[in-house]
């Protein structure tokens, strides 16, 4: 246990404090002091992380320098040494926060290993702090891509209003980067040491979102085997971001503007109030102002979320933002797939005057996207709308999936020379296939597809895969990778 | 003095005495086992011994001290000064003593030990932390309540409790503000064998604390 801890050891007994320094000198950077009236400027001015003290101390009572430092919440961890046996003064002592009580005489291995356990502590915090540091680093306003002016009004706009209260609404088309916007909210704020917690209201269904957002006690419902604290008292002193709030039912809406006026609410089937402060953040990509006209979202909900609103643009009208977005996902998945693509200038051209209608999201699927399937260093324009023109059929697809109802024959007849979506994602598989050498698995995974959807594909397609030597060699080695025959 | 009072005071004075002792023997075990662990050390080595012969010597300095009170006495019953012997004394304290004369007679005559009066009044005066307590004072006065002889030890500038006469007779009860804890306990039998009394001072909410010798 070598740590660069600092412990200062607070007892009037000069044995002891000998004793101390001896036994931990090697582990620790070790300070004493032999009155209570010392300890406190002391630990200001060196910032000691763990104090060992004695309860009866000249100038100061061991349990009042406690006290105070309870009631300065100053962060050390204090580990209390007694002559007496009192339960009460030991109680005490831990009611103040001392984090363990050694009765004198206490045994050596026992301190020690009351410390190790502080220091494990201690570089816990530290780990989550820095992570959360790092966390946060990199949603401040200057590391998020945004040069375009769109942008750079909404980072201005939000820096004057990061730390008070006001809810924040985002509006923008899926894929905008809504979420990064509201984790932007909460790091840059003063609420950034505390939770941030998001819930998406379109993916929860509507019976749970109660308990989702306010939690429940036990008993409260069928399944409620134990109580559940809510994300509303999670992230209480941070930042609560409800995506897709447009989703959520009128019934629940009042209760959302209840929390947000009172600001305290009961866990379903409870009957304590409970306070927050909780700062709200919301996002929709719907127009909540016509929902309010159409009587489906809240008037008086909407003006109390929308008191700074943000609009955030589509890609396709902050085309300056596209090179840097390029370049950030090319950075980002070399360094997680290990290689070392690059875009030719016409391709980074293309992708620049692409529409992208599946926004910042699409553009970094397809990023990675191409650097999955590249063969060589630099990824052509050809390679680009190979992806490209993949993509759009998956949006078509979908597209047609939501807007179209069902139809009897859903193969229209086409002009000579020109292909059929399907004839085109038939190709497309059987390009793919070829360039990973006939390995289905590594094949779904590069065109983001499931290998059950995989296979049947290849059996919609007919795709008939023949085993190779190299093939038979590799089946064997990757435990069965099982390749397609049509009717299997 | 009544059963209960009894029991409470043999508590306190276990107490007392078992927090006293816990203090020397966490730093035996202590060292002991540092003496396992760095064997190979001589300085260690020799450091760890020689804490350990220290507390031990400590211990055995705390139970003389307290069989101290006890000795057997023949108190030598002779007329002479208070009033000088006090002011004798008051010019022998060693620097670091901060003790002034309060009112003083130009004589006091008295019956008794005059070496045991200056032994009490050293035990109380010299015996206090004043190294520790370093914005303490005290004065020195008498004065004659009801035609008896007082000599008043009064402590100021410093947050003593108020004095309980138990604290006297309960060795440490007042470790904080001595020393070594027993003086004010050696006092009060010394007193004791020579005939004369110790109270607490009655302050009637003056700040100051401390004692009243009865000769």
């Amino acid at each position: 246990m070598e740590s660069n801890y600092r412990i200062l050891v607070a007892d009037d007994e000069q044995g002891i404090r000998d004793l101390l320094s001896d036994l931990l000198k090697d582990y620790f950077d070790v300070d004493t002091v032999d009155r209570g009236d010392t300890v406190l400027d002391r630990l200001k001015k060196v910032g000691h992380e763990i104090l060992i003290l004695d309860l009866r101390l000249p100038g100061m009572s061991g349990l009042d320098v406690l006290k105070r430092i309870y009631e300065d919440k100053m962060k050390v961890a204090v580990v209390v040494i007694t002559a007496s046996n009192d339960i009460e003064t030991a109680i005490t002592s831990m009611k103040l926060g001392a984090y363990d009580y050694l009765v004198k005489p206490f045994d050596t291995d026992k301190l020690m290993v009351v410390l190790k356990n502080i220091v494990e502590k201690l570089e816990l915090e530290n780990e989550v702090s820095q992570l959360r540091e790092q966390l946060g680093e990199g949603f401040r306003f200057k590391n998020i891509i945004g040069k375009s002016p769109g942008m750079q009004k909404i980072f201005s706009t939000l820096e004057k209003v990061i730390d008070t209260d006001s809810t924040v609404l985002i509006i923008g088309e899926s894929g905008t980067g809504k979420e990064i916007i509201a984790k932007a909210v909460h790091y840059n704020s003063n609420r950034k040491q505390y939770p941030f917690r998001s819930i998406d209201c379109s993916t929860i269904p509507q019976d749970l979102i109660g308990s989702e957002l306010f939690g429940h006690e036990k008993g409260a419902f069928t399944g409620a085997i134990s109580r559940k604290i809510g994300k509303f008292e999670i992230a209480s002193r941070g930042t609560l971001f409800l995506d897709e709030i447009s989703n959520l039912s009128i019934d629940m809406q009042a209760k959302l503007l209840r929390v947000l006026q009172e600001k305290e609410f009961e866990r379903i089937g409870g009957n304590q109030l409970i306070k927050v402060n909780t700062r709200i953040v919301t996002a929709s990509n719907r127009d909540l102002r016509e929902m309010v006209r159409e009587n489906r979202f809240r008037e008086d909900l909407y003006y109390r979320l929308n008191v700074v609103p943000v609009y955030l643009p589509p890609l396709k009208d902050r085309r300056e933002d596209i090179p840097l977005f390029i370049d950030h996902f090319l950075e980002k998945y070399n360094g997680e797939f290990g290689r070392e693509v690059n875009l030719d200038l016409k391709a980074r051209l293309y992708l620049t005057n692409y529409s992208w209608p599946g926004n910042v999201r699409q553009l970094e699927n397809v990023i990675k996207r191409l650097i999955l399937l590249s063969t060589q260093k630099t990824v052509s324009l050809e390679d680009v709308t190979s992806v490209l023109e993949f993509e759009e059929i998956g949006m078509a697809a979908k597209k047609r999936e939501v807007t179209a109802p069902p139809v009897a024959n859903p193969r229209p007849q086409v002009s000579e020379g020109v292909k059929t979506i399907e004839e085109i994602e038939k190709e497309h598989l059987e390009r793919m296939l070829r360039h990973f050498n006939y390995n289905i698995s590594t094949t779904a995974r590069a065109l983001d597809i499931s290998r059950k959807t995989m296979h049947n594909k290849l059996k919609k397609y007919n795709i008939v895969i023949k085993r190779t030597a190299a093939m038979e060699e590799n089946a064997g080695t990757a435990g069965g990778e099982a390749d397609h025959q049509p009717g299997h | 003095m009544k059963s209960d009072e009894a029991a409470r005071v043999i508590e306190s004075l276990i107490r007392n005495l078992s927090h006293e002792l816990k203090n020397p023997l966490t730093t035996i075990k202590g060292y002991a086992q540092l003496l396992a662990l760095k064997s190979g050390d001589p300085a260690s080595v020799e450091k760890s011994h020689r804490m350990i012969q220290d507390q031990v010597d400590r211990i055995d300095r705390m139970l003389q001290d307290l069989y101290a009170a006890f000795a057997p006495r023949k108190p030598v019953s002779a007329g002479f000064d208070a009033a000088e012997t006090l002011r004798e004394l008051l010019s022998s304290f060693p620097e670091g003593v901060r003790a002034a004369a309060g009112h003083i007679p130009d004589t006091c005559p008295a019956a008794g030990d005059r070496g045991a009066l200056v032994e009490i009044v050293n035990l109380i005066v010299r015996g206090f932390d004043w190294g520790g307590l370093s914005g303490a004072g005290c004065t020195l006065g008498m004065s004659e309540p009801g035609g008896r002889a007082v000599i008043d030890i009064c402590f100021e500038g410093v947050d003593m409790p108020e004095i309980s006469e138990p604290e006297f007779y309960l060795p440490f009860a007042l470790k904080k503000y001595y020393l070594k804890g027993t003086e004010p306990y050696e006092a009060f039998f010394i007193a004791l064998a020579c005939g004369w009394d110790i109270t607490p001072l009655k302050t009637d909410g003056d700040p100051r604390k401390g004692f009243r010798i009865w000769l």
